[in-house]
């Protein structure tokens, strides 16, 4: 039931993290039985946002108001004893018990101060009906699959009975059918005047379920709209908020034959099966797809990361031999990460040791690291990828992620490859770090090196890449060159495929 | 000036080297013997052998494990040393046998936490019950001399060279070695990797299982030369001989600067790290304290150096 009552509103909120302002003053407000997306770029404050009105974070200054009595949460649970529950997009659920007691934690029923099982798992049996799902309440956390652990901790944050709940991604690891389950429950707690934030980088769920969306960008508040006023592409603009086509360096007018990478029936099962591309000297190759779609699955198996079950895979004309990284790097195909933190970079080492990691070897003199040659290595990527950092035996974990994002790049230029697969190569970093690595990898592949991108961020895909892999569920739909690439194109081949399942279902 | 007192302030092993510039003061103050030459002969031979196993310790602590079992392979090397010069073999050739059959525990310890993924913990926990049950069966529980004609070999342990022992001048030079290829090479330069983020090295195409193989053989054969070191100074290998040395070159090496999660230490701070242990104990010894105390106390220092630790970090990582 929509109602023009505000349930939850904020004013101004600012929050800063060392070395970035992450939101700039924002203001939006919730109406009871609302379901409103806040949609943005990544890096855009959305979930810094919701962090803030649940709890995880406290605001720098701003207030939250929830029914407009001002409240300070100190930590979530102070939030959802006002009412305001969040399903984070992670899942943070203790994996080696119950399923009851994961949506109990904190308040299992007791009688004489011993758990009261029975009523636990009558209580855990009520929270799951409405999923339609066979997780029984015994079960153990650890034995489910990624869907069903997300669907615990959605009935976690449901049986707590709030009134604000916020979603931040919650169908990123549901199917299809689970997420159709997700939609009715969500639209049956609106009705019953619960206000709901959605967050999605899907566009299609956001217009499917949501009565109105609020545009955030960079920090800022930009706009909100009923969904009714809006389409695809104009919400898009506004969350890049510029001409994408000038955001990224003109694309390559060169239509060279030369084959850097031939990829032919390769298949990891059950992530993804024989995908075949080629990618040619001169253009950027970009894979895109959902996340699930087996992109980044992919791009490691293609390096020998992980075990591919069949395929080949080609570089300059010839077979690579032994599928395992270190044979891929000595023939100069490399993996930028799509996760800094977890497998990127050595957090607590200095710039230099970063930087020279994959050539630990090479980079000596008698068995010794040669002390100069790595300093003038360093100053020179310091210089060519204009990275800041106050000297090379700075401990890495203190750099903006703008700077941590290059010396990635740089560790791998060092290497002088001939393929770069980048995975989410500017994930959460500033707008103009951002664009310098865009130009970056354009000035790469004009010096003949072979770049591909995989990236969650449709204006990047579409604004930097000369030639688009479409993906879905592990198998390669469709490929788009030139004048092909637009947004609604790219959109439309993710979309289209959905619909043909859909039919053939 | 102020320049100089920065770089030494910087210098990793600063903390630890104040503290023992000031015990050895407070101490000689006490007990004027504490810095009598023979005291400080004692005292260097006794922390030699355990100083050679903490090189080892340190570089399996920088790679993000660690091993429980150089005790028992430092016993096992000692006896299986004096048991092949009974059965006629020469002793050197006998030291060299039992070095090599101590790597080769070390390597199957090595591919059982590198290439398996085993426990670092549990699995060399069990290699120490393995190794120390092992020597308890060889030699059925009691001690076995050296025969006689192996003099030229016990002078390794008992001898001087220019006044100085020998087993000292070996165990510094180790440590000075030991220190020069953490520092300087690439070899090591890969365990920091593989112990600072495990994941993010494989991605650097570095071999993190060789690289762990080759630490554990690297601590078995440091042990198994102590071990052997031993066997020469006393001229007896007991079926107890390494026991509970794996917990003491753990501690100097944590009070030295390493952490128990990987990626950090020298072998300048655990070396320091054991002559604080021994000085403590030394002193312990010269003041008449009853050496049931000993073990009480060592472990009161342990959890203050980590206490110490723990906070001076969490103050640089608050700036």
């Amino acid at each position: 039931m929509l109602t023009n009552k505000c349930i939850l509103r904020t004013e101004k909120i600012v929050k800063s993290f060392p070395g970035t302002k992450a939101l700039n003053g924002v203001s939006i407000q919730l109406n009871e039985g609302e379901i409103h997306a806040i949609v943005g770029e990544n890096g855009a404050g959305k979930s810094t946002l919701m962090n803030i009105i649940s709890g995880v974070f406290s605001a720098d200054s701003g207030k939250i108001l929830v029914n407009e009595k001002e409240v300070h949460f100190r930590n979530t649970h102070d939030a959802q004893m006002a009412g305001v529950g969040i399903v984070h997009q992670e899942l943070a659920l203790c994996t080696h018990v119950t399923v009851a007691d994961n949506i109990y934690i904190g308040r299992l029923p007791e009688k004489a101060g011993i758990v009261d099982r029975k009523r636990l798992y009558e209580m855990a049996e009520e929270a799951l009906r409405p999923f339609m799902t066979d997780i029984k309440p015994d079960q153990i956390v650890s034995d489910l699959s990624v869907a069903q652990q997300q669907i615990i901790e959605i009935a976690k944050v449901l049986s707590l009975n709030c009134k604000v709940v916020i979603f931040d991604e919650p169908t990123s690891s549901l199917n299809e059918k689970e997420a159709q389950i997700l939609f009715g429950i969500i639209q049956s707690m609106a009705k019953q005047g619960v206000g709901i934030f959605y967050i999605s980088h899907k566009l299609s769920e956001i217009f499917f379920l949501c009565h109105k969306v609020t545009v955030l960008r960079d920090g800022s508040y930009i706009t909100s709209n009923e969904i009714n006023n809006l389409d695809a592409d104009h919400v898009v603009s506004q969350m890049v908020g510029r001409d994408v086509g000038k955001m990224y360096p003109d694309k390559s007018e060169l239509h060279s034959k030369e084959e850097l990478m031939k990829v032919e029936g390769v298949t990891r099962t059950p992530h993804f099966s024989d995908v075949s591309f080629s990618l040619k000297s001169g253009e950027i190759l970009g894979l895109c797809g959902l996340v699930g779609s087996g992109r980044t699955e992919l791009a490691r198996a293609i390096c020998g990361i992980d075990k591919k079950t069949a395929g080949t895979i080609y570089i300059k004309g010839t077979k690579l031999k032994k599928s395992t990284y270190a044979a891929a790097l000595s023939r100069g195909l490399c993996y930028l990460s799509e996760d800094r933190k977890l497998d990127g970079l050595f957090l607590n080492m200095d710039v230099s040791d970063n930087m020279i990691a994959p050539q630990v070897d090479a980079i000596t003199k008698r068995k010794l690291l040669d002390r100069k040659r790595i300093a003038k290595l360093v100053q020179k990527y310091k210089e060519e990828l204009n990275i800041i950092f106050s000297s090379p035996n700075q401990e890495i974990k203190h750099l903006s992620g703008g700077n941590q994002q290059k010396i990635m790049i740089a560790k791998l230029l060092a290497i002088s490859p001939k393929v770069i697969i980048l995975d989410e190569p500017t994930r959460g970093i500033d707008v103009g770090a951002k664009s310098e690595i865009h130009r970056k990898l354009r000035e790469l592949c004009k010096q003949g090196i072979g770049i591909v991108v995989i990236s969650s961020e449709m204006s990047e895909i579409v604004g930097l890449c000369d030639h688009i892999v479409v993906m879905n569920i592990g198998r390669v739909v469709s490929e788009l060159r030139g004048e092909e690439i637009t947004q609604d194109n790219v959109i439309g081949e993710i979309s289209r495929v959905n619909e043909n399942r859909r039919v053939s279902k | 000036m102020k320049n100089i007192w920065g770089k030494v302030k910087s210098f990793k092993e600063f903390t630890i080297s104040i503290i023992i510039i000031f015990l050895v003061i407070a101490i000689s103050i006490k007990t004027p013997v504490f810095l009598s030459s023979s005291n400080i002969r004692t005292t260097a031979i006794g922390l030699a052998c355990n100083g050679i196993v903490a090189i080892g310790m340190t570089i399996a602590l920088i790679s993000g494990g660690f091993d429980l079992s150089v005790g028992s392979i430092m016993g096992l090397s000692a006896v299986l040393t004096v048991v092949f010069a009974n059965m006629g073999i020469n002793v050197w050739l006998s030291a060299l046998i039992a070095i090599a059959i101590s790597i080769l525990v070390g390597g199957i310890t090595g591919e059982l936490i590198g290439r398996y993924g085993l426990n670092a913990f549990i699995t060399t926990l069990g290699v120490q019950q393995i190794t120390r049950g092992a020597v308890y069966v060889i030699t059925d529980g009691s001690s076995i001399s050296l025969p006689g004609g192996t003099e030229s070999f016990k002078n390794l342990g008992q001898g001087s060279i220019f006044g100085i022992p020998i087993i000292v001048l070996i165990f510094v030079i180790l440590a000075i070695a030991g220190d020069f290829f953490v520092k300087r090479s690439s070899a090591a330069m890969k365990v920091f990797y593989v112990g600072s983020n495990e994941k993010a090295a494989i991605l650097s195409g570095i071999d993190t299982k060789k690289v762990k193989v080759k630490v554990y053989m690297l601590t078995a054969s440091l042990a198994a030369f102590a071990g052997v070191l031993s066997a020469s100074r006393f001229g007896v290998a007991t079926s107890n001989s390494g026991s509970g040395v794996e917990m003491v070159v753990i501690s100097a090496a944590v009070i030295g600067g390493a952490s128990l999660s990987g990626g950090k230490g020298t072998i300048m701070g655990a070396v320091l790290g054991v002559v604080m242990l021994s000085i403590i104990n030394n002193a312990l010894v010269l003041f008449n304290v009853s050496v049931n105390w000993q073990s009480l106390i060592s472990g009161m220092i342990l959890i203050i150096a980590i206490t110490i630790d723990n906070f001076t970090h969490k103050k640089a990582q608050a700036v």
